[in-house]
């Protein structure tokens, strides 16, 4: 074998190690990392005093075109103050339900209703502020303005593990002996 | 302590666990399906689970919902897009429940990110670039109240794919491994062809 032929394999032999080596692959000084998330669930709807979940808000019967101040929900029942129906003053307010949030990280509120049943309703209205707050005089955020279903942005958030006081207000529409239903829904979002 | 105190302190601790009753809500594994990729045409599929906390069973549905903002553009709404499965749920407290989220991509779809006005629209915060959600939100059953989560939703429309893009991506990747094969083929090349001058000289 010639001295060129030689060095021309010898070439070869370099660049197929080169290509082996490239291939291979070496284990590295490595180090486990861990990282987990906090549970993400939904706003909860619970009673004035305790953390149980509200599974209804009733507002009371009045008359046509009047305006329902006094909901109450299905854990603190009906009744005279306090913590019984909602109420709205000036000093001593109540709401109807609390929020909890009980998800990991901060939620933005966004309320939403179910069109009323039966045109009962003319428009609804909803608060929702601090549970410190107690001189909630007015209910004016508009969360229906016909009756019909709607979701709002309440452009609220909730930190978590705090709590948010919920008022709500009914205009009654003229409609006469008649009841009406619809849902309402606190939805969270990060 | 006589027998009277024991049965008080007794029937008090009891009566902590018997009466309070906290309540929790359903959990998600995910807070956004953002930046999903697909072609014209095609349909991509991803799961999510939701577990049941609360002490009571909760009865409740999904749905797509479209926050509507002034000027927005035809890409920012893409329920019509979106189908979820099984639709209606119950849940109790420990169970988990998977659905499956379904996005038909149209075939006219023109290239971009549609749902969302930035790819940033998944991180916590960034409400205002959202526009498409998926919802799910559920009550205590036979309950008017309900609770639930928006999730927004996005994807990233590719331009329709190159028949060559694999072997681009396949060479891409072994760009050394193939220029070293190439340099050897033709060293061993000139090494035969100079054996075969030599034998014939």
């Amino acid at each position: 074998m010639h001295k060129k032929e030689k060095k021309i394999l010898a070439g070869v032999l370099i660049l197929a190690a080169m290509l082996i080596i490239s291939v291979a692959v070496f284990a590295s000084n490595e180090a486990t990392q861990q990282a987990s998330t906090s549970k993400v669930t939904t706003i909860t709807i619970v009673g004035k005093v305790d953390d149980t979940a509200v599974a209804t808000i009733t507002f009371p019967e009045a008359a046509p075109s009047s305006t329902v101040s006094n909901p109450y929900n299905s854990v603190d029942g009906s009744g005279d103050p306090p913590n019984k129906n909602q109420v709205v003053a000036g000093s001593n307010s109540e709401p109807v339900v609390r929020l909890k949030n009980t998800s990991g990280g901060t939620l933005y509120v966004w309320l939403s209703i179910t069109s009323w049943t039966n045109s009962i309703a003319a428009s609804e209205d909803y608060e929702l502020v601090a549970t410190t707050t107690t001189d909630v005089s007015v209910v004016d955020d508009m969360l229906s303005s016909d009756g019909n279903a709607n979701t709002v942005d309440t452009d609220i958030s909730m930190d978590t593990g705090t709590y948010k006081a919920l008022y709500l207000e009914l205009n009654l529409s003229s409609v006469a002996g008649k009841t009406g239903t619809s849902t309402l829904s606190v939805l969270g979002e990060s | 302590m006589d027998s009277k105190s024991t049965i008080l302190v007794s029937f008090l601790l009891g009566s902590l666990f018997i009466f309070t009753s906290f309540a929790l809500a359903t959990s998600v594994d995910r807070m956004a399906i953002c930046n999903l990729e697909g072609y014209p045409g095609k349909t991509i599929e991803q799961e999510i689970t939701l577990e049941g906390t609360d002490l009571e069973g909760r009865s409740g549905f999904w749905y797509t919902f479209y926050k509507k903002v002034e000027g927005d553009n035809d890409k920012m709404d893409i329920t019509s897009w979106i189908t979820i499965e099984p639709k209606d749920y119950t849940i109790k407290q420990g169970e988990t429940k998977v659905f499956s989220v379904k996005v038909k991509i149209p075939a006219k779809a023109k290239p971009g990110l549609w749902g969302a006005t930035s790819e940033e629209a998944w991180k916590e915060g960034h409400s205002s670039e959202r526009r498409t959600y998926i919802v799910f939100k559920d009550a205590i059953t036979g309950g008017n109240v309900y609770s639930g989560l928006l999730i927004p939703v996005s994807v990233k429309v590719l331009a329709s794919p190159n028949p060559l893009a694999p072997v681009i991506n396949f060479i891409k990747q072994n760009i050394m491994t193939i220029a070293l094969s190439v340099v050897i083929a033709v060293l061993l090349a000139l090494l035969l062809k100079r054996r075969k001058r030599v034998s014939k000289g």
